[in-house]
C-alpha cells in the first residue's frame, strides 16, 4: 500500500468508525459460559498422537477390505475356483483289516504292471527243459521194457541255444 | 485448558469473546445468528480443549473453529431457510450524540455490499485494531492475500460511501 492509499483508507476508516460492531452482552456471556461448563465433562478424549495412528489403522482396514472385494470380484468374473490350492487337512492311517476289498484303482494298477512285465525266456526254457527230461525219463523206462524203434522217440525239438542265454 | 480446569472457559471468554463476536457479526451480519454461533464455538472449544492446549497457535485454532462453525451455519441456513427473518442490527453508533439509526443502516448497507472475506478483514482491522500480519496469522492466510483483500474492500467502501454522499 502506498502513502496515497493509506491516506484514502484513513478517511474511509474514519467514516467507518462512526459506528462499531455490537458487544457481546452480559446475558450472552452467562449463557455461553453455562453451556460450555455443561459440555465440559463430555470433552473429547482424543490424544493428539493417537489420531494419525487411528487414521493409519482405519486406512489399512479399508485397504484390506477393498483388496478382498477386488479379489472376490475377479474370481467371480473369471468363473475360476479360488486360487488357493486345496490341501488335505489330515490323512487317515491305512488299516489292513479294513481294506479287505482292494479298490478299483489298485486293481487297475496291478493289471497294468503285470502286463508290462516282459516274458522271461529263461523261465520258459527251464520249464521246457524239465518237461523234456520228464519225457526222456519216461522214454527210457519204456526202452527198458522192450526195444521200440523210431516211432516212440520224443518229438520235442531241441531248444535253440539262444533261448537259454 | 492443559490442567483441565473449567475456569479456563472464562479466561478464553475474556481473551476472545469481543474479537470473535465482531468477526462473527462481520461474517453473518446478524446479532442473533452471531450469538448462536458464538455459543456453539465455545462448546466446540471446550470439547476440543486437549487438542487446543497443544496447538501451535491458540488464536489460529480458535478462529479455525469459528470459521468452520460459520460455514456449517450458513450451509444449514441455505438448506433450511427460515421464513420471515427480519434483518437485525449488528452495528451500533460510536458517537455520543444520541441515536443515529440512519447512519447505522447506511453503514450496514455499505458493508453488506462487500464480499464476506473482505468484510471480515476490514472489520478486524478497523474495529478490532488488528494489524494485517496479525490477521494473516489468525486466519492462516498469506500477508499478501490479507493486504489485497483489505485494499479491495476499502476501495469498494470508499466508492460506495461517495455514492451515498457520506
Amino acid at each position: 500500500m502506498n502513502q496515497n492509499d493509506d491516506h484514502e483508507h484513513a478517511d474511509t476508516e474514519r467514516l467507518l468508525r462512526r459506528v462499531r460492531p455490537t458487544e457481546p452482552s452480559t446475558q450472552l456471556k452467562a449463557l455461553v459460559l453455562q453451556t460450555a461448563r455443561e459440555a465440559w465433562p463430555g470433552a473429547s478424549t482424543n490424544i493428539p498422537w493417537q489420531i494419525p495412528i487411528r487414521r493409519l489403522a482405519l486406512s489399512a482396514v479399508a485397504a484390506t477390505v477393498l483388496i478382498s472385494l477386488a479379489n472376490l470380484y475377479a474370481d467371480h468374473a473369471s468363473g475360476h475356483e479360488p486360487a488357493a490350492i486345496p490341501i488335505a487337512e489330515h490323512v487317515e492311517p491305512c488299516d489292513p483289516e479294513v481294506m479287505t476289498v482292494p479298490n478299483a484303482s489298485s486293481i487297475r494298477y496291478v493289471v497294468t504292471t503285470v502286463r508290462s512285465i516282459p516274458t522271461d525266456a529263461s523261465i520258459l526254457s527251464n520249464h521246457l527243459e524239465e518237461v523234456r527230461e520228464t519225457l526222456g525219463a519216461t522214454e527210457r523206462d519204456e526202452k527198458s521194457d522192450g526195444p521200440d524203434p523210431i516211432e516212440r522217440r520224443s518229438r520235442l525239438h531241441q531248444i535253440p541255444s539262444s533261448l537259454n542265454s | 485448558m492443559a490442567r483441565d480446569d473449567p475456569i479456563a472457559v472464562e479466561l478464553i471468554w475474556n481473551r476472545y469473546a469481543r474479537d470473535l463476536f465482531a468477526f462473527l457479526l462481520a461474517s453473518l451480519r446478524s446479532r442473533h445468528d452471531a450469538e448462536d454461533v458464538l455459543q456453539t464455538v465455545f462448546v466446540r472449544i471446550v470439547r476440543k480443549r486437549r487438542r487446543l492446549a497443544q496447538a501451535d497457535s491458540l488464536d489460529a485454532y480458535v478462529y479455525t473453529i469459528a470459521r468452520h462453525e460459520i460455514v456449517g451455519f450458513l450451509r444449514q441456513r441455505r438448506r433450511k431457510p427460515t421464513p420471515n427473518v427480519q434483518a437485525d442490527t449488528w452495528l451500533e453508533t460510536a458517537e455520543t450524540d444520541g441515536d443515529r439509526t440512519d447512519l447505522i443502516e447506511e453503514m450496514q448497507t455499505v458493508l453488506a455490499r462487500l464480499p464476506q472475506a473482505q468484510r471480515e478483514i476490514v472489520v478486524m482491522k478497523v474495529y478490532r485494531d488488528k494489524t494485517l500480519r496479525e490477521i494473516a496469522e489468525t486466519l492462516k492466510l498469506s500477508l499478501n492475500t490479507v493486504a489485497s483483500r483489505y485494499r479491495y474492500g476499502m476501495e469498494k467502501l470508499r466508492t460506495l460511501l461517495k455514492e451515498l454522499g457520506s
